[in-house]
């Protein structure tokens, strides 16, 4: 390139836009990038969604329902209690706690019909 | 280590085998998101519970027809959204006639105007009753959807499901699924825009 040929200053501000300047003209809409219809298309999607996600949300503090029972109140009307019969398969609680209080049951009677009937004293007729 | 597939398997058969502590499982594992699925297709809570309850007890019925080509939850998805559709358009046949909350105006108001507008990111009462605003009439206009561009609209924008999935619940093709989604959104956004601009113009 020749010494004399001015080249292009690419960082130079926009003529009458110089900095400090507070009567320059704003930028137009041309001098911003322009975005392609996908990526405007991409956009709009984005902000759909936002805009679907915000108006379907759940109300503030509303919680699912708890839909088990019901579903299983309908299985064992609809089977006519084939399904959902028992007790056992409508228990909130998991069986180990029925199992445990169950042990715990036996330990305390056996407990107590040892302490209430003295074996070793010979008071039984 | 079993896969997840492997594992799913053998609560499918758990689950074919008429076993009740699975079947509670599945209930208490899918109901949130069977749940939010039919209140966002119906868009009010009155009778969304009842849906979802009857949502369990087809997937119990039909659970030998399951033959594991697509995901449980997928299928379960698609009982569900079959359901919706059979309510919505019962609903729309019994309130057939009804005047609609949003009219066609000849001007319109830029979509922009509602857009990142919502009550989580609003704070003066002001911008927070607007935001409201903006949130209903997003879902009456969603409301005057068609069935089957809602049901596209929910499976794909607010639950995030791929377009795999969107094609295995609805049985469409992947095509008419795009279509049908851009059509959805083009006829929201043109619903939108017609609301905000008459709530503009009565100044409401």
């Amino acid at each position: 390139m020749n010494e004399g040929e001015k080249k292009p200053d690419l960082d130079a501000p926009v003529a009458g836009h110089e900095e400090g300047d507070p009567h320059a003209p704003e930028p137009m809409d041309e001098d911003l990038p322009e975005l392609d219809d996908e990526a405007l298309a991409a956009l709009d999607e984005l902000d759909m969604r936002d805009l679907l996600r915000s108006a379907l949300a759940p109300p503030p503090g509303a919680v699912a329902p708890d839909l088990l029972r019901g579903v299983q109140r309908k299985l064992r009307r609809r089977s006519r209690g084939k399904f959902y019969g028992d007790g056992w398969s409508t228990a909130t609680s998991p069986r180990s706690t029925y199992l445990f209080t169950s042990v715990l049951m036996l330990a305390l009677i056996a407990f107590v019909f040892l302490v209430l009937i003295p074996w070793g004293s010979g008071s039984l007729p | 280590m079993a896969s997840e597939e492997e594992i799913e398997a053998l609560f499918v058969a758990r689950l074919i085998a008429r076993d009740e502590g699975a079947f509670n499982e599945l209930v208490v594992t899918y109901q949130r998101r069977v749940f939010a699925l039919i209140y966002r297709m119906l868009g009010h809570r009155d009778g969304a519970e009842d849906l979802a309850q009857e949502v369990f007890v087809h997937v119990f019925k039909g659970l030998e027809q399951f033959r594991g080509e697509s995901k449980l939850s997928t299928w379960i998805y698609k009982i569900a959204v079959n359901l919706c559709k059979n309510r919505m358009k019962y609903l729309r046949s019994r309130y057939a006639g009804q005047p609609i909350d949003v009219h066609v105006m000849a001007e319109r108001s830029p979509f922009s105007s509602a857009k990142g507008v919502s009550v989580g990111t609003l704070s003066q009462p002001d911008e927070l009753v607007e935001g409201m605003q903006v949130e209903v009439v997003v879902k009456r206009a969603i409301a005057q959807l068609s069935p089957e561009f809602r049901e596209v609209l929910v499976l794909r924008d607010v639950e995030d499901l791929s377009y795999e999935e969107i094609v295995a619940i609805t049985g469409v093709a992947e095509g008419t699924v795009k279509s049908r989604l851009h059509r959805a959104r083009a006829q929201l956004r043109t619903l939108v825009e017609e609301a905000m601009s008459e709530k503009r113009k009565t100044g409401k």
